[in-house]
């Protein structure tokens, strides 16, 4: 009788994630994410997963039967080794996908890989974390740093401004130093400074001072939020009025979070990330905002506009993993089912999906990267809320996103 | 204007009084190409996967395409490569697949944006700035290509001359009609089709009033191909022979070289030749002019002749996109390079092909051990 009770235990259990639901059998998609570090990163993933996972209650009917998803999430706490383990415990838990924020992909893959499970990037965007010949179950939602970085050349250059480069030393510094040395190979003369600064340093004003003695008329900062608030609080402070951009980390609400007693200070930073809406207009990203918020709640910066309105951040980092839930899905129906893992893996190559943005999501046989360099759009603080640049030809055809209420 | 209006009628009255004329004109459109000359070129294989959003472009596309043709010794095809160049000439979002029986896809010469491989498909995605150059170099499967080529090279090596033959194999038969037609309407179509041949665009919308009964008739269609080439032959002057010629595909389908000697090297490059505009009426700029003053000839043969040239246009702007181009009714071109080079060394093996190698050798060597072993105890019984 015992032995009964612990045979119907463990099948209530679940057996790892691939528990039946009456003839409805749920799979799990993992979410590998820096919940406790970064907070705004891990939650934008998990959440657009989970909202393309269970708010349109997706069950697809495939040859092997129906199938819906289910989310759960794994904190990496930005530790190479912890997200590595993660994703160990992930296929043992029987995951058919893992979604991951990026750390530790370089060891993780090949676990995944044995298991032939796929890993889709939804946040760093290193050139060598996504590879389809040397890593076939990898792909990547999100910019990628060889966009950003060239489009950041691509906007500044013709600026004649004299550029210091401002990494700081972690894997996101680093990764972005690669991509920015390779944008602005040709143009060495427009680079004034390359400065790398500590991740924890307490106050950045000699770096800052460097970068003035040199000349620069612009900075980069490919840095940590934190970093990033720290570069505009020593700039500011020692009133420099130097123009300062980034890639997506200065839209982190981190860096107005910290800057929130200087909000004049925040005013001009230009940030490159991935245009939340396309040519079609904001209406499918609008939509999708709307959905996200219904699920979970208007995602507040914890900082007012000068009129006193509380700033939103736009889910636009959820949109990524939100969209590689329905290319899955995509993938699964195309592959005929989920026991052919290798099949699901091939046939991601193969399907398109319209994104939250409007814009075609997939990925091919030669690029496993979803999001196109040329997608990359500039946006520039004001009042902290953001808005499309006008001297950029992609920037001047996007829509305000509303980020007050 | 009222005078011209009374002209073209008076032209139209005077131009041909026939029984049928007395009922009104039906309006008939003149042979659609994609519904009467065969599918291909451009490459469409069968199992390209579809994009499950519809595709999104630009007009004002400008479509470019080199077609190298790597052939055997005797002309026979080994390789097809092809540089697309698409030119995309304004601002905004670019989504589209080229159907191709791709083996391979790289980015191209100048190329501003990197191409998607997917079954049977290049795939193309961004954003353009005003001005976007997407190069692909794609290297297809040759025995889903090769059927599509303009031209069919030989080369017969014989004793003492070689013979290089380069046969247009663009020609197809059609279905058509003759009819008696209604003159103002066959003015306009036959300026609109020049109108469309002078800007390579293509012609649409080409229809034309008929009287009476029409009547099926068969065509035989080609694309006319301009053939340039260069065989080097020892002994030769310089070492080369240049030989040139228009192959129309249907009074001259074939262009015929015969060298002293092998060459060691043939090149023969091939464009679809411009649609000369036999279709230009004498002394006058337009059909419609030519009618006001009462020079339209006999409708009949009119009509035959435009339909002749509205469908070697078509044919000859299949060849001009091998590739499909995304606006396929817009402006493109096409040139075939074909020239004998090495075929390239398979770089890997099939599967399984090691092991039936090993597998056969191992047979081999046990027929001939056994045939052996009774054999040596034989010549040893008797040594």
């Amino acid at each position: 009788m015992l032995l009964i009770l612990l045979v119907f235990g463990a099948l209530a259990t679940g057996c790892g994630g691939d528990g039946a639901n009456g003839s409805t059998k749920t799979l799990l998609i993992a979410v590998n994410a820096p919940f406790s570090r970064t907070p705004y990163v891990g939650l934008t993933i998990a959440n657009g997963a989970e909202l393309a996972a269970t708010s349109s209650g997706i069950v697809i009917n495939t040859k092997e039967g129906a199938f819906s998803f289910r989310i759960k999430r794994y904190d990496s706490g930005l530790s190479a080794r912890r997200a590595v383990a993660n994703v160990r415990r992930a296929i043992a838990d029987g995951a058919i996908a893992i979604i991951d924020e990026g750390t530790g992909i370089n060891a993780s893959w090949r676990i995944a890989n044995d298991a032939d499970t796929p890993i889709c990037v939804a946040f760093q965007g290193g050139k060598g974390l996504v590879d389809p010949n040397e890593r076939p179950n990898v792909f990547r939602i999100a910019p990628t740093d060889h966009g950003v970085a060239f489009r950041l050349a691509e906007y500044l250059i013709p600026k004649q401004r004299r550029i210091a480069l401002i990494v700081d030393d972690s894997d996101y510094g680093q990764q972005g130093r690669k991509a920015l040395d390779e944008a602005f190979e040709r143009n060495p003369t427009s680079v004034a400074a390359r400065l790398t600064v500590p991740t924890r340093a307490p106050d950045l004003a000699p770096e800052i001072l460097r970068a003035r003695r040199a000349h620069a008329s612009a900075l980069i900062v490919w840095a940590e939020p934190s970093v990033i608030a720290s570069v505009l609080a020593a700039a500011r402070g020692s009133g420099w009025d130097v123009p300062v951009y980034t890639p997506a980390a200065g839209e982190d609400p981190l860096v107005r979070q910290q800057l929130a007693n200087h909000p004049e200070w925040v005013d001009g930073l230009t940030f490159a990330t991935g245009r939340p809406t396309a040519e079609v207009g904001s209406v499918p990203f609008l939509s999708f905002q709307r959905l996200y918020e219904e699920r979970f709640g208007v995602q507040l910066v914890g900082v007012r506009t000068s009129a006193g309105a509380e700033v939103t951040q736009p889910p636009d980092y959820a949109m990524y993993s939100y969209d590689f839930v329905n290319v899955l899905v995509a993938g699964i129906q195309r592959a005929g089912g989920v026991k052919n893992r290798k099949k699901i893996i091939a046939a991601l190559e193969e399907v398109s999906v319209a994104g939250a943005n409007g814009d075609h999501r997939g990925f091919n046989e030669r690029n496993h990267d979803g999001v196109v360099d040329d997608d990359v759009y500039f946006a520039r603080f004001e009042d902290m809320t953001y808005k499309p640049v006008k001297d950029d030809p992609l920037s001047a055809t996007l829509t305000e996103l509303e980020q007050t209420r | 204007m009222r005078t011209v209006g009374a002209a073209v009628v008076a032209g139209i009255v005077a131009w041909g009084v026939t029984p049928a004329a007395a009922a009104p004109p039906r309006i008939r459109a003149l042979p659609w190409p994609p519904a009467v000359l065969p599918q291909t070129p451009p490459l469409a294989p069968p199992t390209s996967g579809v994009l499950p959003l519809s595709p999104l472009f630009l007009g004002r596309l400008d479509n470019r395409e080199r077609i190298v043709v790597g052939m055997d010794d005797a002309g026979k095809p080994h390789s097809i490569r092809v540089l697309q160049r698409i030119v995309i000439k304004r601002l905004g979002d670019y989504v589209f697949a080229v159907p191709a029986p791709v083996r391979s896809v790289t980015p191209g010469p100048g190329a501003e944006s990197v191409p998607g491989q997917r079954e049977n498909q290049i795939l193309w995605e961004g954003f353009s700035p005003g001005r976007r150059v997407l190069a692909a170099l794609a290297d297809l499967r040759v025995r889903e290509s090769v059927g599509a080529l303009p031209v069919e090279v030989r080369v017969e090596p014989g004793e003492v001359r070689t013979t290089v033959t380069v046969r247009n194999m663009t020609g197809a038969d059609v279905t058509s009609f003759t009819a008696n037609p209604e003159p103002l309407s066959l003015a306009k179509a036959l300026d609109q089709l020049r109108r469309a041949i002078s800007r390579n665009v293509s012609a649409e919308g080409l229809n034309v009033g008929v009287y009476g009964k029409t009547t099926p008739a068969q065509l035989r269609i080609a694309a006319p191909m301009q053939v340039t080439g260069a065989a080097q032959v020892e002994g030769a002057p310089n070492g080369v022979v240049r030989f040139s010629g228009l192959l129309d595909g249907l009074r001259r389908t074939e262009l015929r070289v015969v060298l002293r000697g092998r060459p060691s090297k043939v090149e023969v490059r091939v464009t679809p030749a411009p649609v000369a505009d036999r279709l230009a009426p004498r002394g006058t700029r337009t059909w419609v002019t030519a009618l006001r003053r009462h020079q339209l000839g006999d409708g009949r043969r009119l009509l035959a002749r435009a339909i002749t040239a509205e469908l070697t246009y078509a044919r000859k702007r299949q060849y001009d996109t091998f590739l499909a181009s995304p606006e396929q009714s817009g402006p493109n071109s096409g040139t075939y390079v074909y020239r004998t080079t090495a075929p390239a060394r398979a770089t890997a093996a099939p599967e399984g092909g090691a092991g039936t190698d090993h597998t056969v050798g191992w047979i081999a060597l046990a027929v001939v051990l056994a045939a052996a072993l009774p054999a040596g105890a034989v010549i040893w019984a008797h040594s």
